[in-house]
């Protein structure tokens, strides 16, 4: 990107009447000058807008018939912002669905026939669609942006978002292989439904909130996703709730944003009150200093517009434009647009800090010469112990290259122990600022566990060797949670620092890390500090959730070790298994 | 204060006890472990000084050739050595001590391969030697004592046929610094004692000469102790990363680095059936190279001899007679294959 991307999104217009009867902040006289001032806020704080994603609920309780008012709703935000309907991407919310059939409160059937139709104004009707069917499209809405629209409400069922079955998963996860996964590259995701919890969602559980709002199902994605897409930046975008909400998860950052229509409604506390009575589940007497924040909370306008600005390097920063009224009951004329001051968030590309070759008298007597990256570089030289080839890594993933950790640590006794002292000393400088033996070390298979019981004397730590196998959890599991009784107690350090030949992906450090914050969890303690040290690290490659880390040292990062999709690689059929 | 160096002390009623090659590994790292530098004797001062103050420090030099920098003189100069202290197995160190012990004009004994240090009295304790292998046996038994883990049914015992009514866990003895450390060292005489007595006989078991020597493990748990015992006595080490938990086939070319005619010495945590050894054997077989010894941490098999249905014979040593332990529990520990 060569300059800003900047990404409006907005939801839930809610049209139930356009006319000029209704008190809603889009009804026919009111939404131009309602549009203009957001519009020119953001143009004047922000600038130019690229893209315009709007997350679903166009009109409210199946009111089908408004489309086309939602249509001219938008063209007005399209002319005012000088975008393309082609760079306006949507998805459905459940509210779009024209109702055909009801019993006792509950859709038994409804079509998509006129939000279809509606659909086809923007982006989905453009030149540049990937794939397409009821559940999922992509398109692309400018120069490196793309756009999955997800219809997360599709053959639900009880007012609940819909399941999505493996297959459309499937499918969604194939179909992403159209998108170009590199750095320069932005993905939106629409989804009505949001997939993730906010801390925003009311607690506790109102008349089975959760159910009818999170769409548990569709959080397979956000996982498969991270695993297809590790380059690219991904940008969830969500509506449903009326609630405001960000989360930032690898390189997926999740925005739900309050509604953009509707009119203002009040609920009492009293409302609120009859409503947990009517559950019967809690206490009155327990509740008080609850239903006044849910009061308070659910009477929030949240009336929103967000911009999400990426900048030059794809760090995002999200401005929340929100719409203010004087009191509740306030016509909403009265109101008016603010900014407010961006929240930033960094999308963690993980890279390591090279560890120096230690500085202690002793390194004279292990006659090595050189920096330790230059050692190892020359050590794999020499040894000629780079292989280019196709190595398969689990989760589709392929890696070219393969350097034998264990020939490179065997073959020279003196670039171990250089190896040992440096990490020690690289350790320590790390553990300053923190209850020194409050730590222990833990020896990721059988290099990371050669070394890390070394530094465990020179360091005077406990060590845990520890097999990493993704493809057995189980063993896993088992080995930390009751295999291993008698080092149970050692895992109530408060500083935790892994050490491993090499990281690949990252995953079995993210699989450990989230092991032990299990087992913290269920003793009751927490982890301060945890450092990672690889022997070698490519910091080219995007680590899979690496963020725990504070601190993350390696030995060396020359070596370029590239990790690509197995699916691009031409089939062994075809070339063999020796590339 | 926190003594680095306590926990590796061994003590009885006469002395506190400890090898020097094992706090040089602690104090300046495995295979700067046979000098002695200023680093340890910065440690060794500060358990001088104060660590159960009313007992003679003997120090088992073995394997200790050099001293690095006149590292002891300071120490020895600016002691009053009203605690004795006893350098004991000195060899070719005893000139390093001695040296500095005439120029400042301290009372020294030398005998029996020993320099006593006291301003109070001299002298060796008793049996010596008896006294320290029995110390040094009851570390190690204690601390498989304390790695066992008995069950309340016989079960399988991971990756092997052997049906158990417990299991020793190698995991423990490497976590805690002082068993890690001991057991090394301790596995590490075994091989050397092999190693000297195929010297004097000048050729190996089966009568060949042999090109090099090579430590071999197979096991994600022996291997610590396999690198180990390899940089304590400078030797190459060979880890088979295929066996155990993590299977990793692409590393199998480590082999690729094993000299025709190499001497393997098995170095593992536990000899049960011996399979790890067989296959370690016929690894080296693949290679042209041979596995007649192993040393082991605790064995289940008493007759130092592997019998078992695979390849050649091997002969083993181990620090530990498994069956002998007084467990808890269980008492002893059991094996016993699937059909019994």
């Amino acid at each position: 990107m060569n300059k800003r991307t900047n990404i409006l999104h907005i939801t839930d217009f809610h049209l139930n009447n356009f006319g000029n009867d209704s008190s809603e902040y889009l009804r026919e006289d009111y939404y131009e000058n309602y549009l203009r001032q957001l519009c020119v806020l953001i143009s004047k704080k922000i600038g130019v807008i690229d893209a315009i994603v709007i997350t679903g609920d166009f009109v409210d309780k199946g009111k089908t018939e408004n489309f086309p008012h939602v249509i001219e709703i938008i063209k007005k935000l399209t002319l005012i912002l000088n975008i393309d309907d082609s760079n306006v991407g949507v998805c459905p919310g459940n509210h779009d669905f024209k109702i055909l059939e009801e019993e006792g409160g509950k859709i038994v059937k409804e079509s998509m026939d006129d939000y279809k139709s509606f659909e086809m104004h923007y982006s989905k009707g453009g030149d540049l669609v990937y794939c397409t069917n009821d559940r999922f499209y992509i398109t692309k809405l400018r120069k490196d942006v793309y756009f999955l629209s997800l219809n997360s409400c599709l053959n639900r069922k009880d007012n609940k978002p819909s399941k999505l079955t493996n297959k459309e998963s499937n499918e969604i996860i194939a179909s992403l292989k159209n998108i170009s996964d590199n750095p320069e590259t932005l993905l939106i995701i629409g989804s009505h439904y949001p997939l993730s919890y906010f801390d925003s969602a009311p607690y506790p559980d109102i008349d089975g909130w959760y159910d009818h709002h999170i769409w548990r199902s569709g959080l397979i994605l956000k996982e498969r996703i991270k695993v297809s897409l590790r380059q690219c930046k991904i940008l969830w975008l969500c509506g449903d709730t009326h609630l405001p909400g960000e989360s930032i998860y690898n390189n997926q950052l999740f925005i739900m944003s309050g509604r953009l229509g509707e009119k203002t409604r009040f609920i009492s506390r009293e409302q609120i009150i009859n409503q947990f009575e009517d559950q019967g589940h809690i206490s009155l007497d327990d509740i008080s200093e609850t239903v006044d924040k849910i009061t308070e909370e659910m009477n929030q306008e949240h009336r929103q517009a967000r911009v999400i600005s990426y900048d030059v390097n794809g760090q995002p920063e999200v401005y929340t434009v929100e719409h203010s009224s004087r009191t509740y009951t306030d016509h909403s004329q009265y109101g008016y647009w603010r900014m407010h001051y961006p929240d930033r968030f960094s999308h963690p590309t993980k890279v390591a800090e090279l560890i120096p070759k230690a500085t202690m008298d002793l390194i004279e007597d292990l006659d090595v010469n050189g920096e330790l990256e230059d050692l190892i570089i020359d050590e794999i030289k020499n040894n000629n112990l780079y292989q280019f080839n196709r190595y398969y890594l689990g989760d589709g993933k392929v890696s070219l290259g393969w350097i034998s950790i264990n020939v490179l640590l065997s073959s020279n006794n003196n670039l171990l122990q250089l190896i040992i002292i440096s990490i020690s000393e690289w350790i320590k400088s790390k553990l300053e600022d923190v209850e020194y033996q409050d730590s222990i070390l833990i020896g990721i298979d059988i290099w990371g566990a050669v070394i890390a019981s070394n530094i465990s004397l020179l360091l005077d730590l406990p060590n845990y060797s520890k097999a990493a196998n993704d493809n057995t959890d189980s063993y896993i599991d088992q080995e930390l949670f009751t295999h291993a009784n008698r080092t149970y107690n050692y895992f109530d350090k408060k500083n935790i620092i892994y050490i491993t030949g090499i990281i690949s992906s990252g995953s079995s450090l993210s699989t450990l890390h989230n092991l032990l914050y299990e087992l913290y969890d269920k003793k009751d303690k927490t982890i301060e500090k945890e450092i990672g040290i690889s022997i070698l690290n490519d910091n080219n490659q995007i680590k899979n959730n690496l963020d725990f880390l504070t601190s993350f040292g390696t030995c060396c990062t020359k070596v370029k070790i590239p990790i690509i999709d197995e699916d691009v690689l031409p089939s062994e059929d075809i070339i063999g298994e020796d590339i | 204060m926190n003594q680095k160096l306590e926990k590796y002390f061994l003590i009885c009623d006469e002395f506190i006890y400890c090898r020097l090659q094992l706090l040089n590994w602690v104090c300046q790292g495995a295979n700067q472990s046979n000098k002695l530098h200023l680093a340890t004797v910065n440690e060794l001062k500060k358990v001088y000084d104060s660590y159960q103050t009313d007992k003679p420090i003997l120090l088992d030099c073995r394997r200790v050739r050099d001293i690095g920098n006149n590292a002891l003189n300071d120490f020895l100069k600016n002691t009053d050595f009203s605690r004795k202290i006893i350098f004991w197995n000195v060899n070719h160190l005893d000139k390093y001590i001695i040296s500095p012990l005439l120029e400042y004009k301290i009372e020294y004994e030398h005998k029996q391969n020993s320099i006593i240090i006291s301003t109070i009295e001299k002298g060796l304790p008793k049996q010596i030697e008896k006294k320290t292998q029995q110390l040094e046996q009851k570390f190690v038994e204690g601390k498989l004592v304390g790695c066992f883990e008995p069950y309340d049914e016989f079960k399988r015992l991971y990756s092997t046929h052997v049906l158990a009514n417990g299991e020793f866990d190698a995991t423990n003895l490497i976590s805690a610094q002082d068993s890690f450390a001991w057991i090394s060292i301790k596995l590490s005489d075994l091989v050397e004692n092999y190693l000297a007595s195929i010297r004097a006989r000048d050729l190996s078991p089966d009568g060949k000469k042999y090109s090099d020597e090579k430590i071999m493990a197979v096991s994600f748990r022996s291997s610590p102790f396999a690198v180990a015992v390899a940089n304590v006595l400078n030797k190459n080490v060979i880890i088979i990363d295929h066996l155990g938990p993590k299977h990793n086939e692409y590393d199998i070319e480590i082999l690729d680095f094993l000299n025709k005619g190499t001497n393997i010495i098995y170095v593992g945590d536990f000899l049960i059936g011996g399979t790890e050894v067989f296959i370690s054997q016929m690894y080296s077989k693949m290679f042209e190279s041979d596995l007649h010894f192993a040393v082991v941490i605790g064995s289940a098999q008493s007759n130092k001899q592997g019998e078992l249905c695979f390849a050649e014979k091997f002969e083993f040593n181990s620090l530990v007679n498994l069956k002998e332990l007084i467990l808890p529990k269980v008492e002893k520990v059991e094996y016993k294959l699937f059909d019994e």
